[in-house]
């Protein structure tokens, strides 16, 4: 099925600015100018005209060429001469939970030797802060750190910044006092959080369905209107957005054509989907945690929890998390559905939606005489240590960055 | 070294049909034929340099990161799947190495004041002028209106690739692309009328 369907004016601008870098023939470059809106060509040609880029100096080109001809000849490269400016290669994690860049052959021993210092005293320091925090009994502390799903992406695609749950969110924000740039008055209060993709902000809208607008300038973009209600947050994922109504209905709305592509009953609107690697999970009110074809919506497998889901999925390191109104927290093989663990926290009533960081699912749980916050470990589901509160000190879903929760 | 020179500007094309032209010169370059890379390299270093040059704060940095570049394109050439698309690989490529000296080297996106040194030497006083105002606009453009994923995606257009080759340099889907870009000449369009109002 063609999940994809592009507005004519996308088409027509894309199809025209590909011509302009191709000796097209005049008629039909032409033709295809034609099909684009007027101040659009007008704005593509301001943009070209005069636009002089830097070009590299003839004698680094020429010493290029060579370098490269020598290294085709010889595989083994051993006549490769390094940049003089070391291009040090991404930084890996471990799980101390520190960054450990993998420095390249320019650079001291000494100061790879600094370098490493300076990271184990950070982790040190951020144990010693997390030990000095929590309260339990449990012994078991983690530091918690970053995860690939925290690192910041230039997007917020859905509920709390990722499918982890993190709620680490791309920056900078505002420095100083804040400016108003604008206003919407949108027809019914909301409470989720908007989506954030490629500059439009995906907003719920009560009765008038699912909101689509300019992060720049306010404007209204389009909307979805639905059967009943939406309050919830969206998720936007390759051009889609998956979001819940009141009535069950699970919405795959193209954010182009702004068209429907598929429906799915049933599932409960408070379980803000998680989207990874092309599947949809959503629970409904009854327990059942799904995983959806991201394109068709066909089921690709379901579970039965047991009880009525509780909070939003997540979706971390090759697993599906699911909590349920009995204390469960359950987690699944995030592609055939397996069981892998069960997670049974004592007390009543179900749980936030938790957050995944650097191998711990950090839960917290509201109950009538107390709240109680989880460490639970992502590799066997055995709590690491928890914390309790007073009913009065509400608990609902955390942040986890490098410092702290 | 007139090959350099006379190489076509950023976002032109040398064939009437590239993607035929670069499919064959991979297909023999992975075979071991050194001249059909090197046809390769002088059809893509103005670019790649021109890419690299656009993010990195110094004229070594950026010849740096062009080598690299090319050498890395060099030992995975065998990795290209779609070699009509050569384009979008190796941006793809450049992309993420522009990235790594961006984080290691704290190297931070300059104004074109700052870039001075990277401007061409050879053009006369008076086209030098032209394109030194336009070419502060264009950065004022770039920086007030454009988000970081405009940004990027507008200077891979102004390279000359085409929107399924910036879907492979941006690991994005072609659907996403277009769309992006629809939006992103939106905002270039009201940002041009405002920066016209304020020169007028």
């Amino acid at each position: 099925m063609k999940r994809f369907w592009l507005s004519p004016a996308a088409d027509s601008l894309s199809d025209y600015w590909n011509a302009l870098n191709r000796n097209v023939p005049a008629a039909e470059h032409s033709r295809l100018e034609k099909e684009v809106e007027r101040a659009h060509v007008e704005a593509i040609r301001e943009v070209r005209q005069g636009y002089q880029p830097p070009l590299p100096d003839p004698a680094f080109a020429d010493r290029l060429e060579r370098i490269l001809m020598s290294a085709a000849a010889h595989p083994a490269a051993e006549a490769i001469p390094l940049p003089r400016v070391p291009i040090l290669g991404t930084p890996r994690r471990n799980r101390i939970g520190s960054f450990v860049p993998q420095v390249g052959r320019g650079f001291a021993p000494a100061l790879r030797l600094l370098l490493v210092l300076l990271i184990i005293i950070a982790s040190l320091a951020g144990i010693w802060y997390v030990a000095g925090e929590r309260g339990g009994d449990d012994s078991k502390v983690v530091v918690p750190a970053v995860t690939p799903e925290m690192e910041a992406s230039p997007d917020i695609a859905m509920y709390r910044g990722n499918a982890a749950r993190t709620g680490v969110v791309p920056g900078p924000g505002p420095t100083g006092a804040p400016v108003e740039l604008w206003t919407v008055n949108l027809p019914t209060s909301f409470f989720w959080s908007p989506a954030v993709v490629d500059g439009v902000l995906y907003v719920e809208g009560g009765a008038s369905g699912l909101f689509a607008i300019d992060a720049v300038t306010g404007d209204t973009l389009w909307t979805f209107a639905t059967s009943s209600p939406v309050a919830a947050a969206p998720a936007v994922v390759d051009g889609v957005a998956y979001f819940g109504s009141d009535d069950g209905t699970l919405y795959a709305v193209d954010v182009v054509t702004h068209e429907a592509l598929w429906t799915f009953p049933g599932i409960r609107q408070e379980s803000s989907p998680a989207v990874v690697d092309s599947i949809v999970y959503a629970s409904t009110p009854e327990g059942i945690f799904y995983a959806l074809d991201a394109g068709t919506g066909a089921v690709v497998w379901e579970a039965d929890l047991g009880s009525a889901s509780s909070g939003a999925p997540a979706v971390a390191d090759g697993l599906a998390f699911m909590g349920s109104a009995d204390r469960k927290f359950q987690a699944f093989d995030a592609k055939t559905g397996e069981p892998v663990w069960t997670f049974q926290g004592d007390g009543e009533g179900g749980y936030a939606t938790p957050t995944i960081a650097n191998g711990v699912a950090y839960l917290a749980a509201s109950g009538s005489e107390m709240n109680r916050f989880f460490a639970v470990d992502l590799s066997n589901g055995e709590l690491m240590w928890h914390t309790e509160q007073g009913p009065d000190q509400g608990l609902i879903s955390t942040t986890a960055t490098p410092e702290r929760l | 070294m007139s090959w350099l020179r006379n190489s076509t500007p950023a976002f032109a094309v040398t064939s009437t049909d590239p993607d035929e032209g670069d499919a064959s010169l991979v297909t023999q370059a992975t075979r071991g034929d050194a001249q059909a890379f090197a046809l390769l390299y002088r059809r893509y270093l103005n670019q790649v340099y021109a890419f690299a040059a656009s993010r990195l704060d110094s004229r070594e940095t950026a010849e740096d990161v062009t080598q690299t570049i090319f050498l890395k394109a060099l030992g995975s050439l065998h990795t290209c799947r779609q070699p009509e698309l050569f384009a979008g690989w190796l941006f793809a490529i450049a992309r993420n190495v522009v990235i790594d000296a961006q984080r290691t080297n704290r190297v931070v996106i300059t104004t074109i004041d700052d870039r001075s040194e990277l401007a061409d030497t050879a053009r006369s006083p008076e086209s030098e002028a032209i394109a030194s105002e336009w070419s502060r606009e264009l950065e004022r453009l770039r920086r007030d209106c454009l988000s970081a994923g405009d940004r990027e995606l507008l200077d891979l257009r102004m390279q000359g690739l085409s929107d399924k080759e910036i879907a492979i340099a941006l690991q994005r889907s072609h659907g996403a692309v277009r769309t992006a870009q629809y939006r992103m000449v939106k905002r270039l369009r009201g940002c041009l009328d405002r920066i016209r109002g304020g020169m007028s």
